[in-house]
């Protein structure tokens, strides 16, 4: 009897020492970069702790029922993906309430609700810094020189003349990066003048109509085509092809932009069919978002929350107590 | 505990196991019944508001996401129209846009100082709107849609329209400068309200809408308008997700959730009390079943406990009645066949100890009144005094050798009779006691008769009832003698067959007629009190203790001889 006791009580502490549940909430797996994303983060994994995915269905209110259920189980942390940025309150609110840790991740919450509670936190790039490093790359393109524009100002006007694909009106990286880039290149001295801001939805092939309605109202006015993703520059430059804006006359299957017709198409994200069209010479330039590297600093962040070390020696600097940003990197010919 | 267990009744311990077993079956089903419906219950109301809820949730981000969507498209315009200077087109676009939708009430874009740009109304308009809460909300955070709190539109003074403002801080182009301007999207109440209608939420159930300030937006029931209300006070406490709560008695499944793009939380509350009451309805109806059940089965098992044990108790007392030496009742039951049985042969054996015991008892009366009847005749003072006259007479004599044989006959007789020692005797035993006694008789009848004594040698040792023989042989003498004939022989002879041992007494005299033996003989069967004590007893002491086959008989011929034969079965075992 005593055996078997003692034998039970083994088996409870041994079912203690199960590592710990980690839900990973994604907004909705059926969005290929988040499950990109979700894949690395589990791949990757904590110490002594079981990530574990919960799909969100693309639905805030599924979102909400899990994170209601799991803060029933009184977790130590939840890694949270938004469905909707703005219903980061409540969640929070609720963490709080339960005193568990919440690490949000690619949809960034407003900074006063992340403030409402210490132990939020948000990972992710700043939609300012890919819009600032996307500038970097036009102002390369055009000479680095801002009184004196290179050969790719067709109309030697001195004066960029842009066509923006925007992603979601509304979505907050769309507006940032729409907003900043033409702001960074007006700070640098640059004369910008924008054609149009059409509204392709991050989608490739909208990307691709919008492109070719584009070139037949502007046609070779275009000087620069500033994508708020590579997935819309991808859809651009399908239509540059089709409409010949951008020939491969000698057929040797890359762009010589100093001798044959090209128009300087840039994205962010560095997608890996972006960069193939990169080597081609097709796509000037990205700005990439490295997740893996971002997947790395969640999941450290979240090992050192669960064994409670002190944030302050955090190898990434904790920003405001709360944000933890993640550099974009530029991808074209110059920077490989 | 165990020790009365241990005396509990047969009938008792019947009952006792089929109650604790049946309801142990019967409750265990009925937990189990109950628990499967009840977590059942209890999942489907989960399930189900939470479906309501999200159903509810859906309506009204759908509803808002339009204004959202209309607002998003309008941005474009503006940067557009703007850009261009054209704002009498955009007023003209504001307005179309308020006559094609029809919850939109105002459209109106201000500047960053407040003035109006564009709008869809151009009368009643004021000429700054800077301190207006919805337009500090904008530009306090402008990467968001922000909704108020319902109001009164205040955009003109023409109508008293109760709507949310949307306001959102936007691009404009100014002189090819941009900057940030205000827009605002003025939506009526109505539509809102009748959302909430359209759901149906049972009675007293209701919508709650708060902001992410817990401030109260809207509530289906009015009653929330002043900040205090039950309601708000459990979205708090919920913040977020599902409880089932009891509110003025009623029973509430509360959800909150978040409706997308507004930072508002959006409470539901749906009355349950049906269900819940059915469940505590089912509650109360298994529980009835379940004491019914237990208390049929109370009943049964008695009645079946009763069967068997009713019977045994029957018996029981019964058999206490034999031990108290009751043989006369008989037990009759009836029920189990086992019992019935066991009862019959109890009947059968109580009779047969009946007839023994009263067998016994006879005997024992007979043999105490045959054994008083021969004191009552040996200590018979006449018989004593006679003798003693006689010996006196044999004295006077000088026949002394006759008055030795006298006392030494009239002594040996005495010892005899006086001994107890046993029922039964050998016959050689017996033959010489009615010796003794036809020596003492001769004497006094002055050898006025003479005896022989005959019997066979193989049934001297044969055992004989004790003092049966003196009897007849009394009988001769008194009716054997006739006074005047000096001279009369007594026989006593005794030889046995292969059935039976007979033992004759005969005697001369005057004999006895048939019709006379008829009636001796008649006289020896009934219990009658009668003069020939000595006879009747002889014969009914044969009859008890040989059994039927025994028998007296007489034989006579008158003027002749009388013979008294005692027959005594030969092998027949001796009864107890």
């Amino acid at each position: 009897m005593k055996k078997v006791i003692v034998l039970m009580l083994l088996l409870l502490t041994a079912c203690g020492k199960e590592p710990i549940e980690v839900p990973v909430l994604i907004y909705d797996v059926n969005d290929a970069y988040m499950d990109d994303y979700q894949r690395r983060m589990v791949e990757a994994g904590i110490e002594n702790a079981k990530l574990q995915v919960y799909d969100g269905q693309h639905s805030q209110t599924i979102q909400n029922e899990q994170i209601d259920t799991l803060l029933q189980q009184d977790l130590p942390l939840l890694l949270v993906n938004p469905v909707d940025r703005l219903s980061a309150h409540a969640i929070i609110q609720k963490a709080k309430e339960n005193d568990t840790a919440i690490i949000f991740f690619n949809r960034e919450p407003l900074q006063s609700d992340l403030e409402m509670y210490d132990k939020a936190y948000y990972v992710g790039a700043d939609a300012k810094q890919s819009a600032q490093l996307q500038a970097t790359l036009i102002m390369e393109m055009f000479g680095n020189n801002p009184n004196e524009l290179n050969k790719f100002d067709k109309n030697k006007d001195q004066i960029i003349q842009a066509v923006i694909l925007k992603g979601q009106q509304g979505h907050q990286d769309a507006e940032q990066r729409t907003k900043y880039v033409i702001e960074t290149l007006i700070q640098a001295g640059y004369q910008v003048e924008v054609l149009e801001t059409a509204i392709a939805n991050f989608d490739e092939h909208e990307g691709y109509q919008q492109m070719s309605r584009l070139i037949d109202v502007y046609g070779n006015d275009i000087e620069v085509v500033i994508s708020n993703n590579d997935a819309m520059a991808i859809g651009a430059i399908k239509a540059l092809v089709e409409k010949e804006m951008m020939v491969d006359v000698n057929n040797d299957g890359n762009i010589d932009a100093d001798n044959e017709p090209w128009i300087g198409v840039v994205g962010i994200d560095g997608l890996d069919r972006a960069i193939e069209l990169l080597k081609t010479n097709h796509l000037y330039g990205t700005v990439q978002n490295d997740s893996q590297e971002m997947v790395e600093i969640i999941l450290q962040l979240a090992d050192w929350i669960l064994l409670e070390k002190d944030l302050n020696d955090f190898e990434t600097t904790i920003d405001q107590g709360h944000y933890v940003w993640v550099d974009y990197k530029i991808i074209s010919i110059e920077h490989p | 505990m165990l020790k009365k267990i241990n005396d509990l009744s047969i009938g008792q311990s019947i009952f006792l196991l089929l109650m604790v077993f049946v309801s142990t079956i019967v409750l265990l089903s009925g937990i189990l019944t109950y628990r499967l419906i009840f977590v059942r219950t209890d999942d489907l109301i989960e399930s189900t508001s939470k479906e309501i809820n999200k159903q509810v949730v859906l309506n009204y981000e759908s509803y808002l996401s339009n204004v959202i969507d209309t607002s998003n498209s309008l941005q474009k315009y503006i940067v557009d129209y703007t850009k261009q200077n054209n704002y009498n087109q955009l007023s003209e676009l504001f307005t179309n846009s308020v006559a094609i939708s029809n919850n939109i009430v105002n459209i109106a874009l201000f500047n960053q100082q407040g003035n109006v740009l564009s709008a869809s109304q151009q009368e009643g308009l004021i000429s700054n709107y800077s301190n207006f809460e919805w337009f500090a909300q904008a530009t306090s955070n402008p990467d968001i849609h922000h909704f108020s709190k319902p109001h009164i539109q205040d955009l003109t003074h023409l109508t008293n329209q109760q709507v949310f403002s949307v306001t959102k801080s936007v691009e404009i182009i100014n002189d090819n400068q941009s900057s940030l301007g205000v827009l605002l999207i003025d939506i009526n109440t109505d539509e809102f309200i009748q959302l909430s209608n359209q759901t149906n939420l049972g009675d007293q159930g209701h919508i709650v809408i708060l902001d992410a300030n817990n401030e109260y937006i809207y509530d289906s029931l009015n009653e929330c308008v002043n900040q205090n209300c039950l309601s708000i006070g459990i979205i708090q406490d919920i913040i977020l997700g599902g409880q089932l709560q009891t509110i003025n008695n009623t029973s509430m499944y509360v959800n909150v959730n978040t409706i997308t793009h507004t930072r508002w939380k959006m409470a539901t509350f749906i009355n349950v009390n049906e269900i819940t009451q059915a469940k505590n309805q089912m509650f109360i109806n298994m529980a009835l079943i379940f004491i019914s059940m237990i208390f049929i089965l109370a009943i049964v098992s008695f009645f079946f406990a009763k069967r068997i044990n009713d019977p045994m108790n029957t018996l029981k007392r019964y058999i206490k009645k034999i031990e108290k030496g009751d043989f006369d009742s008989h037990v009759y039951v009836s029920g189990q066949k086992e019992v019935v049985a066991l009862a019959d042969a109890f009947n059968t054996m109580s009779d047969r100890i009946k007839m023994l015991m009263s067998r016994v008892l006879i005997e024992q009366k007979e043999k105490r009144k045959t054994h008083f009847k021969a004191l009552q005749n040996q200590i018979n003072p006449h018989f004593l005094y006679n003798t003693l006259d006689s010996i006196v007479w044999l004295s006077e004599n000088n026949r002394n050798a006759d008055v030795e044989k006298a006392i030494i006959a009239l002594s040996k007789f005495f010892r005899m009779s006086i001994s107890s020692e046993s029922n039964i005797v050998p016959l050689q035993d017996e033959i010489e006691h009615v010796s003794n006694y036809l020596l003492i008789q001769q004497i006094r009848y002055q050898n006025s008769f003479d005896f022989t004594i005959n019997i066979d040698q193989d049934v001297l040792q044969h055992k004989v009832l004790k003092l049966s023989l003196q009897p007849l042989v009394e009988n001769a003498i008194i009716h054997g003698i006739k006074p005047d004939e000096s001279f009369n022989e007594i026989k006593i002879s005794a030889y046995k067959d292969e059935h039976f041992l007979y033992i004759e007494v005969f005697n001369q005299g005057y004999g006895i007629d048939q019709s006379k033996i008829a009636e001796i003989m008649h006289m020896l069967h009934v219990e009658k009190e009668s003069t020939s004590m000595g006879l009747k007893n002889v014969y009914q002491r044969l009859k008890l203790y040989y059994g039927p086959s025994a028998d007296l008989l007489i034989e006579s011929e008158m003027d002749e001889y009388t013979k008294v034969i005692m027959k005594i079965p030969v092998h027949q075992k001796e009864l107890p």
